[in-house]
């Protein structure tokens, strides 16, 4: 019973992270911010280098409330197995009033925090035979180009684009070109928007499928592609503030930043 | 009589628990949290409702919510797990013992029967 439960009940995967709109990075082409990911249990936040902000402006990807959200469904001959998680980070660098310039990002989502709804599912699920957790926590997503980028509404306050991101995606320690169609929204600060969240924001949507096969994920004794679906669907959805969240949480009289807006890395006060 | 009562006591278990797997939903697996997709409730009082951001088919949204639903297998971490509860190993059990015990029935009407 128990191994049928381990290859029924286990899937999936995947996650991704997503977005961004990015371009080569003129000050260190092909790498887009600074941070290393650590593998293993701590998933450091990425965090754009200087040479990026100068690019556009900075969306900072990280929600204490829990909002921003990272799923995938996967096709199981009992049930469809849903995972998400809410533990997403990471950054955006992208001009809204000229979107053709492009931009940089990275978004990372650790792979202890993701949750089926069921405990034993869960631990399969990072266990060594499917994500792996011990030695491949981090699965990140840096966009290293943008392609046709469209504007499909614009009013007072607000710009929707549609666009492609592209860029190596790094799942259970393997690296592959990826493409994720995006939807994405500039919103200007006001009354209405500071009740998400403060500062301007980019909202941006995606999805796109992934190939666990190519990520060398095969389950125990190769249940991918006979009991579980070879290929993994992955949502993605985030809201990014100008706002860093340590200039957000640092809204108190006894920090000289108060709640100016951190828009350059190298100077978190100013702007 | 007494097999008479045994056996709609059985058959009042079958029912009961079959019951509650349609009336939980009749899910696979036994949980007690699920992460599911739902169509997303765009409010009136969302800054993205107006701007096109949700537009292009019907936008969903991920739950993980506490929710109890009484499935057709177990899910077990451990021997005394609640998840080990489901269709599956209530009715295994139960119909194993009323089987033996109908079976040492027989064995004993056999034997008085000599």
């Amino acid at each position: 019973m128990k191994n049928v439960l381990k290859t029924a009940a286990v899937g999936m995967l995947l996650v991704s992270a997503g977005s961004a709109f990015a371009q080569s990075n003129p000050c260190n082409p092909g790498v887009s911010g600074e941070g290393d990911i650590m593998e293993g249990h701590a998933v450091v936040t990425p965090e754009p280098n200087p040479c990026q902000v100068k690019m556009g402006t900075v969306f900072y990807i990280s929600d204490p409330m829990a909002r921003n959200s990272v799923s995938f469904t996967s096709e199981a001959p009992l049930e469809d197995i849903v995972g998400t998680t809410s533990d997403v980070s990471g950054y955006v660098v992208f001009d809204p009033t000229h979107p053709s310039k492009g931009g940089s990002g990275e978004l990372v989502v650790s792979v202890s925090s993701l949750e089926t709804g069921i405990p034993l599912r869960d631990r399969h699920l990072k266990g060594p035979d499917w994500l792996d957790a011990a030695n491949h926590n981090a699965i990140s997503f840096r966009v290293a180009n943008l392609r046709d980028v469209r504007l499909i509404k614009q009013d007072d306050g607000f710009s929707t684009f549609e666009m492609t991101a592209e860029g190596p995606f790094t799942l259970h320690g393997i690296t592959r070109e990826i493409s994720v169609p995006i939807r994405a929204t500039y919103l200007e600060e006001s009354e209405q928007t500071k009740s998400k969240m403060p500062g301007n924001l980019l909202a941006a949507r995606g999805s796109f499928d992934v190939s666990l096969k190519d990520f060398g994920i095969k389950g125990m004794k190769g249940v991918v592609g006979s009991k579980v679906g070879e290929s993994i669907q992955v949502d993605i959805s985030f809201i990014g503030t100008t706002m860093a969240m340590n200039v957000q949480q640092a809204s108190n009289p006894g920090n000289p930043c108060g709640g100016k807006k951190a828009m350059n890395a190298c100077n978190p006060c100013g702007g | 009589m007494k097999k008479r009562m045994t056996g709609s006591l059985i058959l009042a278990i079958t029912a009961l628990v079959l019951g509650l797997w349609l009336f939980t939903g009749r899910h696979a697996y036994t949980k007690f949290e699920v992460v599911e997709k739902v169509p997303l409730q765009v409010s009136s009082n969302d800054p993205l409702a107006a701007t096109g951001f949700y537009d292009g088919g019907q936008p969903e949204v991920v739950v993980h919510k506490k929710s109890f639903h009484f499935g057709l297998l177990p899910t077990p971490s451990g021997l005394f797990d609640k998840h080990a509860l489901s269709v599956a190993s209530v009715l295994g059990s139960s119909w194993s013992l009323f089987l033996v015990v109908w079976w040492l029935g027989r064995r004993k009407s056999t034997v008085n029967s000599i």
